[in-house]
């Protein structure tokens, strides 16, 4: 039987550019870079006003604030209990794709009183160090989730550098800012002075980046080319007793020492054996016929002769970097042109796709799609506990929060 | 793909000036000044060596000069002087969903303009239309913010 998608959608109006969960905050710029907080539970209560009865209110926080019961084990247990999940799914209207929920009138306080100049093109969140790439650089601020209003000052940490992507864990952040490179800073967290006066140290660990991802501990450079580059970390194992505002993951990248080419790995293993063509069918990157479109931890989506295809990468001990198909979406049908695909983002065990008119989830399960629309940015979060299966999308005239549950 | 609905009807005057000849087709463009020469190279992946960004089969060259002439009109251009242009939304340019093209500016005033589609997909060329142009499509409401984001985003 196919499975289907039952979804939840919380649309809040307004004109927004990029938007994070963190530590039970909405945290939103405005197009004019402007940063906003909300609290959860503001909008939980918001929520909650417009649902038409209660049995929503746990499908709101199962599918959108509490992820992390639906990950449960007791959760998993209750929807064995035959007729657990038909009630579950019973709430949602069968003649609708969606329930979706507009949310007016919740407050979305303007905080620090600063502007990220240029155009915001990302923004990466870790360790209450909030981090926006804009095309005119990229810029740091903090996130007390204490005092979630305070006016932390706005810095700016590269100038003149469109900083197109950035990732931030294992205690670095990584900015990719294309022709000017990839350029990588370790976070400091031994700090006696304000922050704001602490410049942190960049170094180019690569000389062009359209954007990186983090494949384990190891990081992808995505360039120009077919193939991302695998950059090596090294990796610190911190002590026990961490600093508090520390994410939870314990190892700390401390740099990159060397990169591995991953084309002929991948190309070498998804050449049909036997074959009688030459390497020249494969050996045109710029055709687009073959290309990694984009990874999720250490599964990549790879563009095979305008076919889509899951790998997994592996870096083993001694043995050097691998490649095979994946267990889970290796058999996963996708009737999708990969020329369509604009953007991939890691989404727990698959991909979000963004499309020219919509956006996709594919999974073990199938291919699903969640939105029909454009969209300006997609923002996942699969570090979180909360909110692991929460896309946030920012769309022409407003925000949307979309949960989902597959049965 | 046709300019029907574009904001000045006047654009569509180029005018074709003989036959096709080294390896293109010469117009006249639409200020009665400029010249436009559609290229071979851009209109078929075929009969060259290196890969080339291709102009979509339902915009014809006469249509690919016209995409020139709002370009220049609308004084769509960056500080080197060349122009660019972006298709209306639901509309590619390129055969590989290139949405953006790029018209190299001739280093002599006699020489005609050439143009080709470029984007994400396509060639390993890193043109990209200057911030100012994307904010000034979005404010003219030619593109959306959607267009805008994924393009200041360089993901079209």
């Amino acid at each position: 039987m196919t499975a289907k998608l039952y979804g939840l959608r919380i649309d809040l109006p307004g004109m927004w550019t990029d938007g994070w969960l963190y530590k039970d905050h909405l945290i939103l710029w405005s197009r004019t870079g402007q940063m906003h907080v909300t609290p959860l539970k503001e909008l939980v209560a918001a929520v909650r006003k417009k649902l038409d009865r209660t049995s929503l209110y746990a499908i709101a926080d199962y599918l959108i604030f509490r992820n992390d019961w639906k990950a449960s084990e007791q959760f998993e247990r209750m929807r064995s209990i035959p007729g657990v999940e038909l009630a579950f799914i019973s709430q949602f209207d069968a003649a609708a794709e969606h329930i979706v929920v507009q949310v007016d009138g919740v407050d979305q306080v303007p905080v620090g009183g600063h502007q990220v100049p240029g155009v915001v093109l990302d923004a990466a969140i870790y360790a209450n160090r909030i981090y926006v790439g804009s095309t005119d650089g990229l810029f740091e601020t903090r996130f007390n989730p204490n005092v979630p209003h305070a006016n932390e000052p706005l810095i700016e940490q590269l100038v003149d550098k469109k900083v197109r992507s950035v990732n931030a864990w294992y205690s670095v952040v990584n900015s990719s800012a294309g022709e000017d490179g990839l350029l990588f800073s370790r976070m400091n967290f031994d700090e006696v002075r304000s922050w704001w006066d602490v410049k942190p140290h960049f170094e180019k660990v690569a000389d062009f980046s359209r954007g990186s991802s983090f494949a384990d501990v190891n990081l992808l450079n995505y360039t120009d080319d077919a193939f991302p580059i695998f950059m090596h970390s090294q990796v610190k194992e911190l002590a026990e007793g961490k600093p508090e505002d520390q994410e939870s993951d314990r190892r700390q990248v401390t740099g990159y020492s060397g990169t591995t080419a991953i084309g002929e790995l991948i190309k070498s293993f998804l050449k049909p054996r036997g074959s009688v063509y030459g390497t020249a069918l494969f050996d045109d990157p710029g055709e687009g016929r073959i290309a990694v479109l984009g990874n999720s931890g250490n599964r990549m989506l790879v563009n095979w002769n305008n076919s889509l295809r899951v790998l997994d990468l592996s870096l083993g001990e001694g043995k050097g970097l691998s490649v095979r198909r994946d267990r889970d979406l290796g058999n996963v049908s996708v009737p999708i042109d990969p020329l369509d695909v604009l953007d991939t983002y890691p989404f727990g065990k698959g991909f979000l796709l963004e499309l020219p008119d919509e956006v996709r989830l594919i999974n073990s399960q199938g291919s699903f799609s969640l939105l029909g629309e454009p969209v300006a940015q997609i923002r996942t979060f699969p570090r979180s506990r909360r909110h692991r299966e929460v896309i946030l999308l920012v769309r022409e005239n407003g925000v949307s929060l979309l949960g989902y549950y597959i049965a | 793909m046709t300019l029907s609905g574009s904001p000045d009807e006047g654009a569509r005057t180029c005018h074709q000036l003989g036959a096709p000849a080294d390896s293109g087709i010469l117009y006249e463009a639409c200020d009665g000044v400029s010249l436009y020469k559609s290229m071979d190279v851009h209109r078929s992946a075929s009969g060259t060596r290196h890969q080339k960004s291709i102009w979509v089969q339902d915009l014809s060259r006469a249509d690919e000069c016209h995409v020139f002439c709002e370009a220049k009109l609308e004084e769509w251009s960056d500080k080197n002087g060349d122009c660019w242009s972006i298709a209306k939304e639901n509309q590619y340019y390129g055969t590989r969903r290139e949405k953006v093209a790029f018209f190299d500016a001739p280093n002599n005033s006699t020489d005609p303009w050439h143009g080709y589609p470029v984007g994400k997909n396509g060639l390993p060329i890193r043109r990209w239309p200057p911030g100012e142009l994307l904010q000034l499509w979005l404010d003219s409401e030619r593109i959306s913010f959607a267009t805008f984001k994924r393009l200041n985003r360089e993901v079209m």
